[in-house]
C-alpha cells in the first residue's frame, strides 16, 4: 500500500487542530462541573497532539510546520464544517459535536491504518485515544438524554450538527474509493448511539456541499477562532523559542 | 453527584496510591475524569476509582487508638531478640 495522500493528511491535521483549539479555549472555564472543565483541556490537548503528528508528516521541518499552522489564510484550511462550527456556551452542543466528530475520526483512523509505515502505529495510537474520547462523550450523551430538558437540548444540537457532519466525508483529491465506506460505517454507529438516546435521525443523507470546507469554504466561526489563536504569533513572527 | 477516591498504580509491580478525589455523576465518568485530571503528566499503569461511600474509615476522634500502639513494645520483633541477648526478663 502506498503512503497516505497529502490532501487527506492536511485535511485531517486541520480537523484535529481546529477541534483542539476550540476545546482548550474552555479549559478551566466552562463545563457542567470542575472535573469536566479540566478534562476538556486534556481532551483538546490530545487533538492538538494528533494534529502535530500529522502536520509533521506533511512538512519537512519544524519551521514549515509553524508557518503552515500560523500563517495560512482561513481559506487555505481544509477542515470540514463539522469542525468549523462552534458554540462554546452550549454543553449539549459540545457533547453532540464531539461525539459525531470523534466517531467519524475513529473510522478515518481505522481506514488509514492500511497505508505504509508509520501509519499503522500512528493510527493505532490515534484510534485508541479517540476511542476513549468516544466513551467519554457517549456517556455524557446517555446522561443528558435521561431527562426531558437534556433530551430536548440534545435533539436541538443534533439537528444543527448532523447536516454539517457529512462535510467530513467529502473526499479530498487523490483519496482512494474505499474512503466512501467510512461514511456508511459512521452512519450506522451514529444511529446506534443516538437512537439509544432517543434522538430522531433524519432519513437519507444531506446532499453534498458544493461549498465544502475541504475546498476552503468555511463557516464564519473558523475565521474568528484562527484570528484569536494566531494573534500572538502574528504580532511577533520572527520570535523563536530559546 | 457522588465523590470518588482516585488511586493511581504507577507501575505494574507497585501498590496503588491515593492521589485525590473526583466528583462525578457516574462511576464511568469518574474514571474518565480521573484519567484527565490525575494522569496528565506522570506515568500510570492502572487507574482506580472507588465511591467514597464504599470505603469504611475510622472517625477522627479515634485517632488516639493508633497512638497507643507505641506502648505495646512486646509487639515489636526486636523486643524479644533483646531479651534473649541480655537474659533479663522485662516481665518480671
Amino acid at each position: 500500500m502506498a503512503g497516505c495522500p497529502e490532501s487527506l493528511m492536511l485535511a485531517w491535521a486541520d480537523d484535529e487542530y481546529v477541534v483542539g483549539q476550540q476545546l482548550i479555549t474552555l479549559t478551566g472555564m466552562y463545563g457542567p462541573d470542575l472535573e469536566e472543565a479540566i478534562a476538556i483541556g486534556s481532551i483538546g490537548q490530545d487533538h492538538l497532539g494528533h494534529a502535530l503528528h500529522l502536520y509533521r508528516l506533511v512538512c519537512p521541518d519544524e519551521l514549515t510546520v509553524n508557518r503552515l499552522i500560523y500563517e495560512r489564510e482561513t481559506t487555505a484550511y481544509r477542515s470540514c464544517h463539522l469542525c468549523d462550527i462552534w458554540r462554546p456556551d452550549d454543553w449539549a452542543f459540545i457533547v453532540v459535536r464531539q461525539l459525531l466528530y470523534d466517531l467519524a475520526d475513529y473510522e478515518r483512523a481505522c481506514w488509514a491504518g492500511r497505508f505504509d509505515d508509520p501509519w499503522p502505529g500512528l493510527t493505532g495510537m490515534m484510534a485508541r485515544e479517540t476511542r476513549l474520547h468516544i466513551e467519554h462523550w457517549s456517556e455524557w450523551c446517555r446522561l443528558l438524554a435521561q431527562d426531558n430538558y437534556g433530551h430536548a437540548r440534545l435533539v436541538e444540537a443534533f439537528n444543527i450538527t448532523w447536516p454539517l457532519a457529512f462535510d467530513f466525508f467529502v473526499a479530498p483529491e487523490q483519496v482512494p474509493d474505499s474512503w466512501s465506506a467510512c461514511q456508511d460505517a459512521w452512519v450506522e454507529v451514529v444511529q446506534a448511539i443516538f437512537g439509544a438516546a432517543g434522538v430522531p435521525i433524519p432519513e437519507g443523507t444531506p446532499t453534498a456541499h458544493i461549498a465544502s470546507g475541504r475546498s476552503g469554504r468555511h463557516l464564519p466561526e473558523l475565521a474568528h477562532l484562527l484570528s484569536e489563536a494566531h494573534a500572538y504569533h502574528l504580532s511577533r513572527p520572527a520570535w523563536q523559542w530559546e | 453527584m457522588e465523590v470518588y477516591e482516585v488511586f493511581v498504580q504507577r507501575r505494574k509491580d507497585e501498590a496503588a496510591m491515593h492521589v485525590g478525589s473526583i466528583r462525578s455523576l457516574t462511576a464511568y465518568l469518574a474514571l474518565h475524569a480521573a484519567k484527565e485530571v490525575f494522569t496528565r503528566r506522570d506515568q500510570c499503569y492502572r487507574l482506580l476509582v472507588v465511591p467514597r461511600t464504599a470505603i469504611l474509615a475510622t472517625a477522627d476522634e479515634d485517632a488516639d487508638l493508633f497512638s497507643l500502639a507505641y506502648s505495646k513494645e512486646y509487639r515489636r520483633p526486636e523486643y524479644f531478640i533483646h531479651k534473649r541477648l541480655t537474659g533479663s526478663s522485662r516481665m518480671g
